[in-house]
């Protein structure tokens, strides 16, 4: 392990920032920020494992966004454009909770993903059209309360009447979610926290290139 | 009748089942309570129950169930439908919970109605997780009985939203909830009247109390509006009807006074909070929190009232956290730790040996974790004598070691456990921080701070302080004010006047929605730290509020 990834993976802003300053001017930028993604990995990992919680959690995804503000001009043009995947997200309708969604956001894109955050209390028609826009084939759904099963199903039903759903995978998470709310609902996978997030849409892109 | 038996002890209540019904809804439909928090998905592992003889276990007994429970015939009641005659035994006989009946009252009821000489009525607090009846004489204004039960809704799941949830997918559902809740209700007045030796029909009036759920469930009413964003209720306004149309059978000659809501999110209860504390006419600054799966915060500045409902999710009553249980025989309430590497010192309800931890112990013990080190501000434990890896837990916190205090197992305290205590203190704690940013007030200015219900009863104000759940106040102005929402309960039993105020009242409270307020997330999320914000956090500032706009 580099001393950047184990820097951004203690989230120590000022020692991240630093060594980024400096390597910019040598190394590739590329590698720089694979070198953050590790750390980053290790944070959701952490997290996963609850040594780390939330604010962990937000500060890494913060400090990332500082550092990339650095990388990202020397990016070159297809590198920046080479986003990983698109990914349209938002809280289903019914459902006003986004922090956890929010942090799920904050995670894809550190790692690489277009995001098209849509927010809280979102209506299925909405997830239609922003797909479709968009042409995002990953769609993330968040809900905390148990009577949103049932919206992500409409959700997920809007897709199939709209004649998108086999272009489009759906990952579900949130409250209670597990293994037979995503047979309810319809969805594709579920994830526990922002990093199995991160890990479905890198799976799903890979099924679909 | 086709099918095989199912009978339950220790009540003996017994039942032929189908081969599509669930031990856990068979005992639905006696009204039997079995504790589930996922409502019957097999997800929470709470509805464990004896069964005799055992089935053979299924992937979900396997995964909650630990080899002495396996082999001893414990299975999860949801799990399960029988296939020969049964006999499952219940966990816990409700005689033995420990339900809060006891509240303390501002002033004396200002007026009792006249005319009311020789009849009874009868006051009841609707909880969710307990139903708590008075028996008063309305002549006298003096209370005569109380029993208590655990809510048999709790059956259709320990919060609200599952039980909504149940509602809106179950044939009937809505009907299938109002009738338990309506037959448990029964069961208290009989109770009451037997205890009193009085006729049924002098029982002449009927007043209840209830959050905003359950009153919709108690009488029946739409909930689609009350489950789903923008949490509607079908009805905030009171209603008085007759115990028939009510559909109570053991009072053929009461009216019942249902008492007004505040919001979606708070209900009559709080109403009840805040005339029998007499809220509405304070001098000072005075706060009132009823901490529930849901917290109510009332705050009043010399009478001016804004409350708000935080959802600090039921880590309190013990669900969501692995040993947590109700406040019953055998849970630990209350535990300290006076040298890290040694064990702690419980002490535990009733003559039992300790089986889990309730809401109150739930809270020293974090608070204790974090004043011997053993947990950092961040909630991160730290590797010491008494915290191992345990399995598939990660850390955790030894309680108890089998012998320690007389425990048949180890009990644990484990990381995930601290985690959510700080997601529900952070919920309370932003809430109270928040009514207190809108009225200008700070915690130096709060005169008293009220604490309502079991949980603020039973926990030790020190510890509370300690993480942080309630505002950084003098321990002092604490005052435990019992069950406040059944004190209401009774003055509008007692008076129309009272309720009268109750009408003004739950009209001109001004109620703040946190899920609307913009810094709600960035300070909820600062105040998942442990202990009084301002303690020296190491995390400044962290956001993740809406605050920019969308790509
Ligand atoms: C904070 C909070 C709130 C805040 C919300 C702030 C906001 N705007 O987000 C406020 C106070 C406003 C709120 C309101 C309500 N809440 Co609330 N709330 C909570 C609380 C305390 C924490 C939730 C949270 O933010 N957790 C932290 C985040 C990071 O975790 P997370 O959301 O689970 O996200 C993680 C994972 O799930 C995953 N993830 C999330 N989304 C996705 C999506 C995908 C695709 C993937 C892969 C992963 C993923 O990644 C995240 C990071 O690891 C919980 C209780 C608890 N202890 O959990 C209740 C809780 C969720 N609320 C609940 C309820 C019911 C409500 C209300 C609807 C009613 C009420 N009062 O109780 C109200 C709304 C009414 C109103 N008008 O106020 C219930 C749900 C119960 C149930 N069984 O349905 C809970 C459990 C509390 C309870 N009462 O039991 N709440
Ligand atoms: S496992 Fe939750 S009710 Fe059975």
């Amino acid at each position: 392990m580099t001393d950047l990834t184990d820097a951004m993976a203690d989230l120590d802003e000022q020692k991240v920032l630093n060594i980024v300053n400096e390597q910019i001017r040598t190394n590739k930028p590329v590698q720089i920020l694979d070198e953050l993604r590790r750390g980053l990995d290790i944070v959701g990992n952490r997290f996963s494992k609850n040594e780390y919680f939330l604010v962990e959690l937000v500060m890494s995804a913060d400090i990332f966004k500082k550092a990339m503000a650095i990388v990202e001009p020397k990016l070159l043009a297809t590198q920046r454009a080479s986003a990983k995947g698109k990914v349209v997200i938002g809280t289903v309708q019914g459902d006003i909770h986004y922090i956890g969604k929010n942090l799920v956001v904050a995670f894809l894109k550190s790692n690489g993903f277009e995001v098209y955050d849509l927010g809280e209390d979102v209506p299925p028609e909405k997830f239609v059209d922003t797909l479709k826009k968009t042409g995002s084939s990953i769609l993330a759904l968040s809900g905390l309360i148990t009577t949103t099963h049932d919206v992500m199903r409409t959700t997920i039903e809007a897709l199939k009447t709209a004649g998108i759903r086999k272009k489009v995978k759906v990952m579900i998470g949130g409250g209670d979610i597990g293994e037979e709310i995503v047979k309810y609902t319809g969805a594709d996978a579920f994830g526990r926290d922002a990093l199995s997030a991160v890990e479905l849409a890198k799976k799903f892109t890979a099924g679909t290139k | 009748m086709s099918g095989p038996m199912l009978v339950f002890e220790p009540s003996g209540q017994r039942i032929y089942v189908s081969h599509a019904t669930t031990v856990l809804d068979a005992a639905r439909s006696l009204g039997l309570p079995i504790p589930t928090d996922c409502g019957g998905h097999g997800t929470c592992g709470k509805c464990r129950i004896k069964f005799q003889p055992a089935p053979f276990p299924t992937q979900r007994d396997l995964q909650h169930l630990s080899k002495d429970e396996l082999a001893e015939g414990i299975r999860l009641a949801c799990e399960h439908v029988i296939e020969t005659d049964t006999r499952v035994v219940l966990p816990f006989p409700e005689e033995q919970a420990k339900i809060l009946v006891w509240g303390s009252s501002k002033a004396a009821v200002q007026k009792l109605d006249k005319g009311l000489v020789g009849q009874l009525g009868v006051a009841i607090d609707l909880g969710t997780t307990t139903i708590v009846a008075y028996l008063m004489d309305l002549g006298t204004g003096s209370q005569i009985e109380q029993q208590a039960m655990l809510n048999p809704e709790v059956a259709y799941g320990e919060d609200i939203m599952t039980r909504m949830a149940y509602v809106m997918n179950a044939h009937e559902g809505g009907e299938e909830l109002r009738q338990c809740v309506l037959r448990g209700i029964d069961v208290l007045l009989t109770r009451l009247i037997s205890a009193a030796g009085v006729l049924p029909d002098t029982v002449s009036r009927i007043s209840l109390v209830g959050n905003t759920a359950m009153h919709h469930l108690f009488l029946g009413l739409d909930i689609h509006g009350l489950s789903l964003a923008p949490y509607r209720p079908a009805m905030l306004k009171s209603l008085t009807k007759s115990s028939d149309e009510i559909g109570l059978k053991s009072v053929p000659k009461a009216q019942v006074y249902v008492a007004p809501n505040i919001e979606g999110f708070i209900g009559s209860d709080t109403v009840g909070l805040i005339v029998s504390q007499g809220l509405g006419s304070v001098k000072g600054t005075v706060m009132g929190i009823d901490i529930g799966t849901n917290a109510e915060i009332v705050l009043s500045v010399r009478g001016r009232l804004i409350c708000c409902s935080a959802a600090a999710g039921p880590a309190f009553e013990g669900a969501r956290i692995r040993l947590g249980m109700r406040g019953e025989e055998g849970a630990i309430e209350h535990v300290r730790i006076n040298n890290p590497s040694e064990p702690a010192e419980l002490s535990v309800i009733g003559q039992a040996s300790p089986r889990g931890i309730c809401g109150s112990a739930i809270v020293d013990i974090v608070a204790e974790l974090l004043r011997t080190g053993l947990v950092d501000r961040t909630g991160r434990m730290r590797d010491s004598k008494r915290i191992v890896h345990e399995g598939g837990y990660g850390l955790c916190y030894i309680v108890a070691e089998p012998g320690e205090s007389d425990a048949g197992r180890r009990i644990v305290f484990t990381q995930e456990d601290v985690r959510q205590v700080q997601l529900a203190k952070a919920a309370i704690a932003t809430g109270a921080g928040v009514l207190m940013d809108e009225c200008g007030v700070t915690s130096y200015d709060i005169d008293a701070l009220l604490l309502a219900g079991a949980f603020g009863n039973y926990i030790r104000p020190e510890s509370a302080l300690a993480i942080g759940l309630l505002p950084a106040i003098p321990l002092d102005r604490i005052v435990p004010v019992g069950n406040a929402a059944g004190e209401g309960a009774k003055r509008f039993l007692l008076s129309l006047k009272e309720r009268a105020v109750a009408e003004t009242l739950s009209r001109s409270v001004k109620y703040v929605n946190l899920a609307a307020h913009p810094a709600f997330a960035d300070r909820f999320l600062e105040a998942t730290a442990i202990g009084q914000a301002g303690d020296g956090s190491n995390h400044s500032h962290v956001r993740i509020a809406n605050h920019t706009s969308n790509p």
